[in-house]
C-alpha cells in the first residue's frame, strides 16, 4: 500500500462498563498498542483520552478512527434515555403499549414487562389514515399536530417519535408532521418511523421509532463531546466511524441520526470483527463466537464469513429493535452467577449474579454465594494468587467454604464435589444457548470452530466444543480486547429497504425497477458521503419475497440487471423455502407477493492484521509447573501450566494444561492438543 | 429400569382409558405425610441417575418441544398458528403420559397430548406402527378441545423400538360446517361444527396418503392453506423425532426411559413440596356462563367446583356443576382436566412443565352430562371461551383458599376470556374465498400487590397478537382502533387490567360469527375488588344502523361499509376500590385509563383538572375524603355483572397483603437456559 507510515495508525475504541480498552495498528509496520483504561462515567470520553494517551498515539498520525458506544443500550437497560413523546394515528394508542399481548413465560402471572419507555400520557394522538395500499383514508388534522406540539412543550419533552399506522406506504402524513413539529419545537429532536424503519408491523415499527427517538439526544451530545475532545485534546478531526448491531461501522451523522442503530455493537464487533477474522486465519469460515463477561455469555454465529443476522432482535424483553442485528443470545451465566438448589432437589446455576459487587465468594466483600468463578477456584483452574495476572487478591477457602455450604450441604458432597457438579449445569447451560445458535438454526456444529473471548471464555470452550460436536477451539491472543479490536476489522456497512406489497397481478416492473434504482442510489449517495470511493463500494441487492398470505418472507438474492418477471426470483423463493423448511408449496399455490426491496451497501476500509507472534522462547520456559486440576470424566489430575505470553510460535502441547495470561484461563482437558499459530492464536484440536 | 417396567405393568396412563375421578384407581404413590417430603428433600434429592445427565435431558425436552413451536410459527400458513402461535408441541412416553410441552404454546392444548395418545393406542397397537407412520385425530370427545385443534401424532422409532411419542397441535382455521372458521354457537350437535376425524394413518411411512388427504380437502374451507398447516405439524413433530433420537444415540433409550420417570419424580417432588406448605381444607366456588344460546329464557349456565385438600393429596369435584347446555359451551372430560391443570399451574408457575409427575397427583371428578363433562353428540366449539375458562376461573378461586393464608400473591381474580370472531366471504383482492379467526386480548387479572397487565393474552394461552397491518392486507378489512377501553378495569384496591377495543370498516359482504363469553357474567373480582367490564361486539356504533351483536352472533350478515366495534373484557379487581391510594387512581386518570367520573364513581377520588395538556391534576383531598366516607356507607352493589361486588368472590380473603419487593424472589421465568 502506497501511505506514509506516520499517517498510517487505525485505532479502535470500545467502551466497556468497567474498563475502556484503546487498540492501535499501523497499516504500513504493522505495529500494535494498547491501552486499556478505567472507563470514566458520565464523561466517558474522558477513558477515550486516557487510553489513548496509554496507547501513545497522537491524532496526527491517524488514518481512521473507529468507535464502539456501549452508551446507547446503558441508556436503554437503565433507563436513562430522554423524557420522549410518541405521536401517532387516533386510535391506535395503545399499538406501544399493548405489544404482542405475550408474556415472558407460561403460566407465570405476578411477572410483568420492563416499565415502558414512553408512558400512556406521552402517546398523543392525531387523525390521520392512510389505507394499506398508501391512499389517504382520512386527511392529517394539522390542529391536532399543533396541539400535540403544544403538549410536548408543556410537558418538557425533549425528543419525539413520529409512527402513523402504514405510513411505510405513503410517508407524507408523517413527513407534514415533521414539518410542522420543527416550526413549533426548535431543537427537539424528531424521528419519523419511515425513515427508521420502512416496514410493515405496527408495534415493531413503533418500539423501534421511539427506541431511536428514546436516546437519539444522548448519542448526539455524546458522539459531539467526543468528537470535539479528540480535535482538542488529541488532534484528530478525521471521521469517526462508529459500531453497528449489524457488525459494521457507520458514519457519525448517520449514527447521530439513527442512534437505533447502535444496540449492542460492542459483542457484535467482537464477533464479526475478532471472532470471524480469527476463525479464517485458521482457515474455519464457520465460528461460534463466544463471549464471557461477569454477568452473561454472548453466543453469535459466523456462517461461510458473514454473521447470522436477524431482523427480530430485542434488546429487551418485548422491546424489539428491528433494524438487522447479528442475532445474538445473550445467557445469564457469567463469572458472578450463582448456584442454588431448588425444592426439587435440582442444581441451578444463574440467572442471578453476585456481579462485581459483592461478587463471587472468593473476594472476601461480603459475597456467600457459590458463584462461577469459585468452582473455577475450587477446581484448581484459576489460581487464586494469579487472579488478573495476581493484581487482586482472592481467598480459595472463602470458594470451598460457600461451596460446602450452599451446594454440598444439600446433597452430602464436599467443597469440590459441588464445584464439579455445578461446574457441569453451568456448562449445560452453556450448550443449550449453543445448540440454540447452531444445532436449532439448522447448522452442523462440527463444521464451526469455537472463538472464546472476554474473561472467562476459554475456561469453558474445550468441554463446551466436545459437547457441541465442534472439534476446534481458537484462543485469541487478546481475548480481553474483543471489541475494540473488532472495531478495526469490520466494514462500513448499511442495509435500507423499501416497501411494496403487491402480490403478481398488481406489480408493474417498470415501477419496481425505479423503486430499486432509488434504493441503490440512496445507498451509494450515503457511502459516497461517508468518504468511501466508488470502487470501495459494493451494493447487494435482495427481494424479500412469499406467497400471500404467508406469515413470514424469504430474503433473495434479486437477478442482475432489472426485473422483468418473477420467475428468477419465484425460483430463489422455492429454493429458500426448502432450504429453510424441508419442503416447499409449489408455484401456483397462492400469488405470489413481493413484500420489500432490499439493499446492503458495503464500503471496505483497509483492515490490519494481526502482528506476526515473536517466536522467541521455548516451551519450556513457559511451563510454570504443575498443579491439580479437574476435569470431568478425569477427576482431579496433574495438569502443566502454562504462561501464555512465553508461548513461541510453532509451539504445541497436549492436554491437559492450563495456560495461563492476566485477562483470561485457557483450560485444555486431556484429548487435546494445542498449537500456537504465527499470530499467537491458540489452536487446540478436540478430540471427540 | 425397574421403575419404567413397574410404570408400565400398572397400567398408569397406560393405553387404557384415563380413569376417571371416583373410579380411578387408588393413588399409586401413597401420600407422603409433610415429615417425608421434607426429609425427601433434605437427602440427595433421590435422583435416580446421574444429575447432570438429567439436568441435560431435562432441558432438552422442553427446548425439543419449543423449537418445534418455534418451526410451526415459520412454516405454517395461517396467521393464527404463524403470527398468533395458536400451536402447541409434546413430547409423551411410549404409553402417552406428557413429559414435556413448549412454553409458548396454548394450554388449553396441553390436557389433550395425553388422552389423544392413548386414545390412539387403542385403535392401533404400537405393534402396528411403522417408522414414518403419523396420524391426524380431532375428536373433541376423545382428544378434549373442538375439532380445530387438529393433532398430529408421530410414534418415534429407535433401533426398531418406538421409544416416545411427538404431538403437535394447530388451530386449523376452518373444520367446515356451516359457518366460515367452523364457530357454531347455534349447533345443536357435534355435527353442525364441521368433520370429526378419528385417528387415521395420514402419513404412511413419510408418504401423505393422498387419498385420506383428499377426503377432509374436500369437506373444510381453504384446504390449501390447510395443507400448509398440516406441513408445519410434520416438520415440527419429526424435528421432536429428530432430538429424542440424538438423545438416544448420545445415551441410550434406557436412559431416555429413565429421564421421563426422574422428570415425573421430580417435578411430583417439587408439587407435593409446595402443597405441604398448604393449609387442609375444603373450598368452593362457582361461576356461570352467560346463556345457552338454544335455550332461551333458561338460566345461565353453572360451574362449580368443590377443592378438597389433605396432606399432598388435592381433589377437586365438579359434580355438581349444571347440565350441559343444547348450544356449543360445553367441554368433554379431557377438557376439564386441562382447564384444572392449567389453573392448578398458574398457581404454581414453578412447576413448570405439566407432565405426568403432576397430572398423576391431581384427582379430578365429574358428572357425565354436566357442561364440564359433556357426552357426544354436544357440541363443543365454543368450549374454550365457555367451559374451559370458567374451569380454569373456579380452580384458581379455589386454591385462593389455602394459597390465600400461606403465599398471597398467588390469589388471583377472574380475567379476560377469549372470544373468537370468525369472518368469511369473497375477497377481491386474491379473488378467492377467504376465512379471517381472530380475537381480542384484554385485562388480567389484579394481583394482590399489583394491578393486573392490559391488553395481554388470555391465561390460558401464551400466544401473540397478530399485527393489524398484517389482517388488513390479508383480509378486506381496515382496522380504525387498538386502544384500551377505559374504565373497563375491575376497579379495587389492585385494579384489574384495561379491556382492548379493535374497531374495524369491512370492505366487502361478510358471514360473522362470535363465539364469546363474559358479556353478562364478567370475569369476577375478589375480596371486594369489583367485576371486570364485559365483552361487546357492536355493528355500526353510534349509528343510526347501531346493532348489539353480543357475544354470539351466528352467521350475521355483515355489509361492506360496516363498523365492526369488538371488544374484550376487563381482569378482576382486587380489594375494596375505596382503600386504593388516591396518588395511584390519579396516575391512571393523567395516562387516561380512567375518566375523572369513574375516580369520582369507583374509587371515591375527587380530581381538579387545571391543565390537562400540562398533566396538571389535582386531587381535592377534602371532597375525596367526604365522598369516600359517604361510598363506604352505601357499599358497591353485590352482583355476577360488569362492575359489581361478587357475591361469592368477596369472601376470598388474605392473611396479608403481600408487597411487591416481597413477591420478586418468588417470580418464575420458566424456560430453557438462553432461549
Amino acid at each position: 500500500m502506497d501511505m506514509d507510515a506516520r499517517k498510517a495508525w487505525v485505532v479502535g475504541t470500545d467502551i466497556g462498563g468497567t474498563f475502556t480498552d484503546v487498540i492501535c495498528v499501523n497499516l504500513v509496520t504493522g505495529e500494535q498498542r494498547l491501552g486499556k483504561v478505567p472507563s470514566t462515567p458520565p464523561t466517558y470520553f474522558d477513558g477515550v483520552i486516557n487510553g489513548l494517551a496509554r496507547a501513545g498515539i497522537r491524532g496526527e498520525e491517524v488514518l481512521s478512527f473507529r468507535h464502539g458506544a456501549t452508551v446507547s443500550t446503558n441508556a436503554i437497560l437503565e433507563r436513562k434515555g430522554v423524557k420522549t413523546a410518541l405521536v401517532t394515528t387516533a386510535g391506535f394508542r395503545d399499538v406501544l403499549g399493548g405489544g404482542r399481548a405475550e408474556r415472558i413465560s407460561a403460566f407465570e402471572l405476578d411477572w410483568d414487562p420492563p416499565e415502558l419507555i414512553v408512558p400512556r400520557r406521552n402517546v398523543l394522538e392525531v387523525r390521520e389514515r392512510v389505507s394499506p395500499y398508501g391512499e389517504v383514508l382520512v386527511e392529517l388534522d394539522e390542529d391536532d399536530v399543533r396541539r400535540a406540539a403544544r403538549i410536548i412543550k408543556k410537558r418538557g419533552i425533549e425528543s419525539v417519535a413520529v409512527v402513523y399506522m402504514d405510513s411505510f406506504m405513503n410517508p407524507a402524513h408523517e413527513s407534514r408532521t415533521r414539518a410542522i413539529l420543527k416550526k413549533a419545537l426548535p431543537g427537539i429532536d424528531i424521528t419519523v418511523s419511515h425513515e427508521v424503519l420502512p416496514q410493515m408491523l405496527e408495534f415493531e415499527r413503533t418500539c423501534t421509532t421511539v427506541l431511536n427517538a428514546y436516546i437519539s439526544p444522548i448519542l448526539k451530545n455524546y458522539l459531539a463531546g467526543l468528537a470535539r475532545r479528540l480535535k482538542k485534546d488529541w488532534g484528530y478531526s478525521g471521521p469517526i466511524l462508529v459500531t453497528t448491531s449489524g457488525g459494521g461501522v457507520i458514519g457519525m451523522d448517520e449514527a447521530v441520526k439513527f442512534p437505533a442503530k447502535t444496540f449492542h455493537s460492542s459483542p457484535v464487533s467482537g464477533a464479526v470483527g475478532l471472532a470471524g477474522y480469527i476463525g479464517s486465519l485458521a482457515g474455519f469460515e464457520n465460528v461460534i463466537a463466544f463471549e464471557t463477561g461477569g454477568t452473561t455469555n454472548n453466543v453469535s454465529i459466523i456462517y461461510k464469513g458473514k454473521p447470522a443476522i436477524t431482523h427480530e432482535w430485542k434488546i429487551l424483553w418485548n422491546v424489539p429493535c428491528c433494524l438487522p442485528s447479528v442475532d445474538t443470545v445473550y445467557i445469564g451465566a457469567g463469572g458472578g452467577s450463582i448456584g442454588w438448589v431448588d425444592k426439587g432437589g435440582i442444581l441451578n446455576v444463574g440467572p442471578q449474579s453476585m456481579g462485581a459487587v459483592p461478587g463471587p465468594a472468593c473476594y472476601g466483600a461480603g459475597g456467600e454465594e457459590a458463584t462461577n468463578t469459585d468452582t473455577q477456584i475450587v477446581l484448581g483452574r484459576i489460581d487464586p494468587d494469579y487472579y488478573l495476572g495476581g493484581e487482586m487478591r482472592v481467598d480459595g477457602a472463602l470458594s470451598r467454604k460457600a461451596l460446602a455450604e450452599r451446594i454440598g450441604s444439600s446433597y452430602g458432597w464436599d467443597a469440590e464435589t459441588a464445584a464439579a457438579n455445578m461446574y457441569m449445569v453451568a456448562m449445560t447451560n452453556l450448550m443449550m444457548a449453543m445448540r440454540l445458535q447452531t444445532v436449532a438454526r439448522g447448522w452442523d456444529p462440527r463444521d464451526f470452530a469455537i472463538v472464546p473471548y472476554g474473561g472467562g471464555g476459554a475456561m469453558y470452550a474445550c468441554d463446551l466444543a466436545r459437547e457441541v460436536g465442534s472439534g476446534t477451539v481458537i484462543v485469541p491472543p487478546l481475548p480481553g480486547y474483543a471489541s475494540a479490536f473488532g472495531a478495526i476489522r469490520v466494514d462500513v456497512k448499511h442495509e435500507f429497504t423499501t416497501p411494496i406489497h403487491r402480490i403478481e397481478s398488481e406489480l408493474d416492473f417498470r415501477w419496481l425497477n425505479r423503486r430499486f434504482d432509488a434504493l441503490v442510489d440512496k445507498a451509494q449517495k450515503t457511502l459516497l458521503k461517508e468518504g468511501l470511493r466508488q470502487s470501495e463500494i459494493r451494493i447487494e441487492r435482495y427481494v424479500d419475497i412469499k406467497y400471500f398470505s404467508q406469515s413470514r418472507f424469504f430474503t433473495v438474492d434479486a437477478p442482475a440487471g432489472p426485473i422483468e418477471d418473477l420467475a428468477a426470483l419465484t425460483e430463489a423463493f422455492m429454493k429458500a423455502m426448502k432450504t429453510a423448511y424441508g419442503y416447499n408449496l409449489p408455484p401456483g399455490y397462492a400469488p405470489v407477493e413481493i413484500e420489500n426491496l432490499r439493499v446492503v451497501a458495503m464500503g471496505e476500509l483497509p483492515k490490519p492484521s494481526l502482528p506476526q507472534h515473536a517466536a522467541a522462547g521455548s516451551l519450556d520456559a513457559a511451563r510454570k509447573g504443575v498443579r491439580k486440576v479437574w476435569f470431568r470424566d478425569a477427576g482431579f489430575i496433574d495438569t502443566a501450566i502454562y504462561e501464555r505470553g512465553k508461548l513461541p510460535a510453532g509451539a504445541a502441547f497436549d492436554g491437559p494444561a492450563v495456560v495461563e495470561q492476566p485477562d483470561t484461563t485457557t483450560v485444555m482437558p486431556p484429548g487435546t492438543r494445542c498449537t500456537v499459530d504465527k499470530w499467537g492464536n491458540l489452536v487446540i484440536k478436540v478430540d471427540r | 429400569m425397574e421403575r419404567e417396567i413397574k410404570a408400565l405393568e400398572s397400567g398408569r396412563g397406560g393405553a387404557e382409558a384415563p380413569a376417571r375421578g371416583r373410579g380411578r384407581a387408588a393413588p399409586r404413590k401413597p401420600a407422603a405425610a409433610v415429615v417425608d417430603v421434607k426429609e425427601k428433600l433434605a437427602k440427595a434429592a433421590d435422583i435416580g441417575m446421574d444429575l447432570i445427565t438429567f439436568e441435560v435431558m431435562r432441558n432438552a425436552f422442553v427446548a425439543a418441544c419449543y423449537e418445534a413451536s418455534t418451526t410451526i410459527e415459520r412454516v405454517a400458513y395461517h396467521p393464527v398458528v404463524g403470527m398468533g402461535r395458536d400451536r402447541s408441541n409434546a413430547l409423551l412416553t411410549r404409553d402417552g403420559r406428557l413429559v414435556a410441552h413448549g412454553f409458548t404454546d396454548a394450554a388449553a392444548h396441553y390436557a389433550s397430548f395425553g388422552p389423544s395418545v392413548r386414545e390412539l393406542l387403542k385403535d392401533v397397537p404400537l405393534a402396528e406402527m411403522r417408522p414414518g407412520d403419523t396420524f391426524l385425530f380431532s375428536d373433541p370427545y376423545r382428544t378434549g378441545s373442538h375439532v380445530n385443534d387438529t393433532r398430529l401424532i408421530r410414534p418415534i422409532f429407535h433401533a426398531g423400538e418406538i421409544v416416545a411419542f411427538a404431538c403437535t397441535v394447530i388451530h386449523w382455521a376452518d373444520m367446515g360446517g356451516p359457518n366460515p372458521g367452523t364457530f357454531n354457537p347455534e349447533a345443536t350437535t357435534c355435527y353442525a361444527e364441521g368433520i370429526r376425524i378419528p385417528p387415521i394413518r395420514l402419513f404412511k411411512e413419510d408418504r401423505l396418503d393422498e387419498e385420506l388427504w383428499s377426503f377432509i380437502a374436500i369437506n373444510i374451507r381453504g384446504s390449501i392453506e390447510r395443507r400448509a398447516d398440516l406441513q408445519a405439524q410434520v416438520e415440527a413433530s419429526k424435528l421432536i423425532e429428530r432430538r429424542v433420537k440424538e438423545l438416544c444415540e448420545r445415551y441410550g433409550k434406557d436412559t431416555l426411559y429413565q429421564a421421563f420417570e426422574e422428570q415425573f419424580n421430580y417435578s411430583e417432588r417439587l408439587m407435593l413440596a409446595e402443597l405441604a406448605e398448604l393449609p387442609d381444607g375444603s373450598w368452593e366456588f362457582e361461576d356461570w356462563g352467560d346463556q345457552d344460546v338454544n335455550a332461551p329464557g333458561k338460566p345461565p349456565i353453572y360451574v362449580h367446583c368443590k377443592m378438597t385438600k389433605r396432606g399432598t393429596k388435592l381433589a377437586f369435584d365438579w359434580s355438581k356443576s349444571g347440565p350441559q347446555p343444547k348450544a356449543s359451551w360445553g367441554c368433554s372430560y379431557a377438557t376439564l382436566t386441562g382447564g384444572n391443570y392449567l389453573g392448578f399451574m398458574i398457581c404454581f408457575p414453578q412447576l413448570f412443565p405439566l407432565n405426568e409427575g403432576i397430572i398423576r397427583n391431581l384427582e379430578i371428578v365429574s358428572k357425565k352430562g354436566t357442561c364440564v363433562d359433556v357426552v357426544e353428540p354436544a357440541p363443543t366449539t365454543g368450549y374454550c371461551s365457555g367451559a374451559f375458562d370458567k374451569v380454569e376461573a373456579v380452580t384458581i378461586a379455589c386454591l385462593a383458599g389455602p394459597l390465600g393464608k400461606v403465599q398471597p400473591w398467588r390469589v388471583y381474580p377472574a380475567a379476560v376470556s377469549l372470544t373468537n370472531l370468525c369472518m368469511g366471504g369473497y375477497n377481491p383482492r386474491t379473488k378467492k374465498q377467504f376465512v379471517q379467526y381472530t380475537y381480542a386480548v384484554g385485562g388480567e387479572n389484579a394481583r394482590t400487590f399489583k394491578d393486573g397487565k392490559s391488553l395481554i393474552f388470555m391465561r390460558f394461552c401464551n400466544a401473540r397478537t397478530i399485527p393489524q397491518e398484517l389482517e388488513e392486507r390479508w383480509f378486506p378489512v381496515v382496522f380504525t382502533r387498538y386502544e384500551a377501553r377505559r374504565d373497563s378495569c375491575g376497579h379495587g384496591m389492585r385494579r384489574g387490567g384495561f379491556a382492548l377495543v379493535r374497531e374495524f370498516d369491512v370492505l366487502t359482504d361478510v358471514t360473522m360469527t362470535i363465539h364469546g363469553d363474559r358479556e353478562k357474567f364478567a370475569p369476577f373480582g375478589i375480596s371486594g375488588g369489583l367485576n371486570a367490564g364485559g365483552s361487546m361486539l357492536i355493528v355500526n356504533k353510534g349509528t343510526k344502523r347501531e346493532m348489539n351483536a353480543g357475544m354470539y352472533a351466528t352467521g350475521v350478515r355483515i355489509r361492506k361499509g360496516d363498523r365492526i366495534f369488538y371488544s374484550s373484557a376487563g381482569g378482576g379487581g382486587f380489594g375494596n376500590p375505596l382503600d386504593r391510594e388516591p396518588e395511584l387512581v390519579l396516575t391512571d386518570v393523567m395516562d387516561e385509563w380512567l375518566t375523572i367520573e369513574a375516580a369520582k364513581k369507583y374509587y371515591g377520588v375527587v380530581i381538579k383538572v387545571k391543565d390537562a395538556e400540562a398533566l396538571d391534576h389535582r386531587i381535592d383531598r377534602d371532597a375525596t375524603r367526604k365522598l369516600r366516607a359517604k361510598l363506604r356507607k352505601k357499599k358497591f352493589p353485590e352482583g355476577t355483572g360488569p362492575h359489581q361486588v361478587h357475591p361469592l368472590g368477596k369472601k376470598i380473603r388474605v392473611a396479608w397483603v403481600p408487597t411487591e419487593e416481597e413477591v420478586a424472589p418468588h417470580i418464575t421465568v420458566s424456560r430453557p437456559p438462553g432461549w
